[in-house]
């Protein structure tokens, strides 16, 4: 990595998103292709509200109000009606989604989440293998397990505790080894 | 350059900065549609003005926020009330670029002539023949008028006002915002 | 320092918030005070008609003028509420015409800027605004109606109209000529 990933640990936000764009950086290097197909719909639903509003802009700007209100009234519509649409997908379909990936037929999906005041980093790890039932795994850590005083991220407790998370990884990996802090599990699930 | 954040962005990935500036126009651009929303409803190109000057005090002061509607006007639909006396209108006149808020003290209208109003601001000795158009005596009400006051809130305008004296706080303020969006993420 | 900004920020939003709500329910109080307005006379007397110049800018016209009294008893303390920032009271003349078929104009009025300011007395007061129209003419006119209308201007919120007492239509006479011939309008 050219720039060792920093954060400001009085801003809990910044630490989760620091933590939530080394996972994939992490997962990249060993052999995960991460599946974007989340942040794509969204980034074309946004756009499409914004040049909808751009196109509305110029219109009224060039041909005045009375002209344009009619076509004004059906792209305030659409705008809305597409901001809708982007809601649902960001709450619905991406809901804390910070990783999709595969590797060797196995699919995982990540979601994370923090609570506010609290400094734990929350994973939810689904695992889909094919022929199997998809697992659950939930697990947490506090960010000081990986974070030094400075707010720099640490590779290695970091990569640990996913590579650990992670069912198909946690068996193979090497890192397992030299854990200092352990990942507890929450919960397993079979879901 | 680091205290701003800036070398943040360049470790961003392509996603991540699309991301990034699709949050800060989608701000921008609802904002700009619920402006437009408003003016469709309303039916006025500019539903919400602020006073600038202080010829309709005590009712109005400078900075004050007003409410426009312009519907309903006795043009549209005979048996409502539409433009009457009275009513405080917001009018721009052709060729002048400058809304002016002002009561309505007359008005004429025939079933082939447009509807005249005259105006006066509740402050000023004289009406607004003044302000008009060289040569008119009354407002055209459907062409001149962007709306009728309708709601009323106090003081909110005034950040505008000084915005629009002071263009490099205008800058200075946008800069800012831009920037914050870009650089925070929730 | 990011976290004071931060805190600053959540202090301004919260604040603002707050000032939102507050005006909010200060404007749906409004809602909790009925007008109940007392007009006790309104009559016109001693209507005529005189010719001069018009008191409107960038002409000479000479034109026909009334010249109208009128009586007036109105209470208006029920419109002052803790959200009332003043009441505009304003006495209307509407009346009929050939090209111009609905004209109304205001006559007189006057700001009242408090409760204890809020009864209204008038004996045979004269009208303070000249009284003339559109067309130049107005002797003759038949059927000319007095209206007492007011408007409450809140300290935030709707503004509201309200009026009573349409008069018994009166008729003005032709205009005075030395000859002592009365000349009517078309």
């Amino acid at each position: 990595m050219a720039a060792k990933p920093k954060a400001n640990l009085h801003a809990l936000p910044e630490l989760k998103n620091t933590s939530d764009d080394s996972i994939a950086l992490y997962l990249k290097s060993k052999g995960w292709k991460q599946n974007h197909t989340l942040t794509d719909v969204r980034l074309v639903l946004g756009f499409s509200a914004v040049i909808i509003a751009g196109g509305t802009f110029y219109y009224d700007y060039t041909l005045g109000f009375d002209k344009t209100k009619v076509m004004t009234l059906y792209a305030v519509i659409a705008y809305f009606v597409a901001n809708i649409i982007l809601t649902w997908w960001i709450w619905g379909m991406e809901s804390g989604k910070v990783y999709v990936g595969s590797k060797d037929g196995v699919t995982i999906t990540i979601s994370s989440h923090t609570e506010k005041h609290s400094p734990i980093y929350h994973l939810k790890i689904v695992s889909r293998s094919p022929g199997q039932r998809p697992t659950t795994t939930e697990v947490e850590s506090p960010f000081t397990s990986w974070f030094d005083t400075q707010g720099f991220l640490v590779e290695k407790p970091f990569m640990t505790f996913i590579s650990n998370s992670i069912p198909s990884m946690a068996a193979t990996t090497p890192e397992g080894q030299h854990l200092k802090s352990k990942p507890k599990p929450k919960s397993t699930k079979k879901a | 350059m680091d205290a701003l954040g800036l070398s943040k962005l360049r470790h961003l990935k392509p996603r991540q900065l699309l991301s990034q500036v699709l949050n800060f126009a989608l701000i921008l651009s609802t904002a700009f549609m619920l402006w437009k929303g408003l003016s469709v409803a309303t039916d006025s190109p500019s539903p919400i003005v602020v006073v600038l000057s202080g010829s309709m005090e005590p009712a109005f002061q400078r900075g004050d926020l007003l409410f426009l509607w312009n519907r309903n006007l006795e043009l549209d639909s005979p048996p409502t009330p539409g433009t009457r006396v009275g009513e405080i209108v917001v009018y721009n006149v052709i060729g002048k670029d400058i809304p002016i808020v002002h009561r309505v003290v007359r008005k004429h209208q025939g079933p082939k002539t447009p509807l005249h109003l005259l105006t006066k601001g509740d402050n000023n000795h004289a009406d607004d023949t003044e302000l008009y158009a060289r040569g008119r005596w009354y407002l055209d009400r459907e062409k001149e008028v962007i709306g009728s006051v309708v709601g009323y809130v106090p003081f909110v305008g005034y950040v505008t006002i000084m915005l629009s004296e002071h263009p490099w706080m205008k800058t200075a303020l946008l800069g800012i915002m831009g920037l914050l969006v870009i650089v925070q993420r929730e | 320092m990011h976290s004071t900004l931060v805190r600053a920020q959540n202090v301004f939003g919260f604040l603002t918030t707050v000032a939102f709500f507050v005006a909010g329910l200060v404007a749906l109080s409004s809602l909790l005070y009925p007008a109940d307005v007392n007009v006790d006379v309104i009559g016109t007397n001693n209507v005529k008609i005189a010719k001069g110049r018009a008191h409107q800018y960038y002409t000479s016209k000479v034109q026909e003028y009334a010249v109208l009294y009128f009586d007036l008893e109105a209470d208006l303390s029920s419109l002052f509420n803790w959200n009332t920032k003043q009441v505009f009271a304003y006495v209307s003349a509407t009346y009929p015409g050939s090209k111009y078929t609905d004209n109304e104009i205001v006559i007189w009025d006057t700001i009242l800027p408090s409760r204890s300011a809020s009864k209204l007395i008038l004996k045979n007061e004269r009208a303070k605004y000249s009284i003339n129209d559109i067309t130049g003419k107005f002797a003759g006119r038949d059927n000319v109606t007095l209206s007492f209308h007011w408007n409450v201007q809140p300290h935030v919120g709707r503004l509201t109209w309200g009026a009573v007492g349409l008069t018994k239509g009166v008729k003005f006479p032709g205009v005075e000529r030395p000859g002592g011939k009365k000349e009517a309008a078309k």
